[in-house]
């Protein structure tokens, strides 16, 4: 099954019990999921970059509900813009991006949707997976590409950049293996031009506010 | 954009031509993909390449693969200023071998 980056993304943040990163704080997911649309929409065609710039090239719906939110928001701000300037502006609408890429994932059969509630009020919200091969794949494509010199593919690239950007790589590698295989990540994650102004928002938002990325789960 | 090809040596040069975006990364992957798959080689003469954009790079990255996949690879070469940097910055040119001119790629 082929489902989108930002589909992938989200997955490597939901735990075996379904639960999320506390959105609140995580400004990390935030930025991954705006990257990470901004990404899928390059792989369809609909914008383009350079080094410097990003530009929309097609207003034509994907047909992916999270992804035409990002496209139609984008397009709002502007035909041409900075790639930074793309990802905040993106990232403005992260959190319905984010309902909607989840509510894909349940579409797929990919994850369920349990609310729990206490005294008839709705106390929690869960996505436990419906079954666990999707996201392996994802972390065992992750961990493939990094352990060996293969070139990657621009999917593999874009979520290795994402995750380990916004420490979602966290959340299935010990630091240790992070700083063993720092050199490779590095060299993948660099491939791709918007993760690297993912990288820069982030570190924007952590000197003005490193409080406010704590850590996840 | 165009492409041409020929061979020099035991080593098959490609010569792509003209801006390389998401208006014309399909048609040189198209045309590229097919050429690394069966050479061993592939030296890509970029004097006459104006632009590229990540749609391009990602064409690159695939050849690359491609290319490695089959035992080859690819090797870039006589890139003009602008498009050398896409390169510098984007770490492509960690990944692929790349030359200041033909002569060099083809040594």
């Amino acid at each position: 099954m082929s489902i989108t980056v930002c589909e992938e993304i989200i997955l490597l943040t939901v735990n075996d019990e379904g639960k999320l990163l506390r959105w609140s704080e995580e400004l990390a997911v935030r930025a991954a999921v705006a990257g990470a649309s901004l990404i899928d929409l390059a792989f369809r065609g609909r914008i383009d970059n350079d080094v410097n710039e990003l530009f929309i090239v097609s207003h034509e719906p994907t047909g992916e509900a999270h992804l035409d939110m990002a496209l139609k928001y984008l397009a709002g701000k502007g035909e041409k813009m900075p790639i930074q300037t793309a990802v905040y502006d993106v990232m403005e609408v992260a959190r319905e991006i984010h309902a909607a890429a989840l509510q894909r994932l349940v579409e797929r059969g990919i994850l369920a949707k349990k609310d729990e509630s206490f005294l008839w009020v709705l106390k929690s919200r869960r996505y436990p997976p419906l079954s666990s091969v999707i996201q392996q794949e994802a972390k065992l494509r992750i961990l493939s590409v990094l352990m060996s010199d293969d070139i990657p593919t621009s999917e593999d690239v874009a979520l290795i950049s994402l995750a380990y950007e916004t420490r979602i790589l966290e959340l299935f590698m010990s630091p240790a293996e992070i700083e063993r295989l720092s050199a490779r990540i590095q060299e993948v994650g660099n491939l791709e031009l918007i993760a690297q102004a993912v990288s820069a928002v982030i570190s924007d938002i952590r000197t003005a506010s490193p409080i406010l990325f704590m850590a996840p789960l | 954009m165009e492409i041409t090809h020929e061979t020099i040596g035991d080593k098959l040069v490609v010569r792509p031509e003209g801006r390389l975006d998401s208006l014309t990364a399909p048609a040189f992957e198209a045309g590229l993909v097919p050429l690394v798959d069966r050479a061993g080689v592939v030296v890509i003469e970029c004097s006459k390449l104006t632009y590229v954009s990540s749609a391009g790079l990602r064409v690159f990255l695939t050849a690359a693969k491609t290319a490695k996949s089959k035992g080859g690879k690819i090797v870039l070469c006589a890139l003009a200023p602008g498009v050398q940097e896409v390169f510098t910055v984007s770490g492509f040119s960690k990944i692929i071998d790349m030359h200041p001119t033909l002569d060099a790629a083809l040594a």
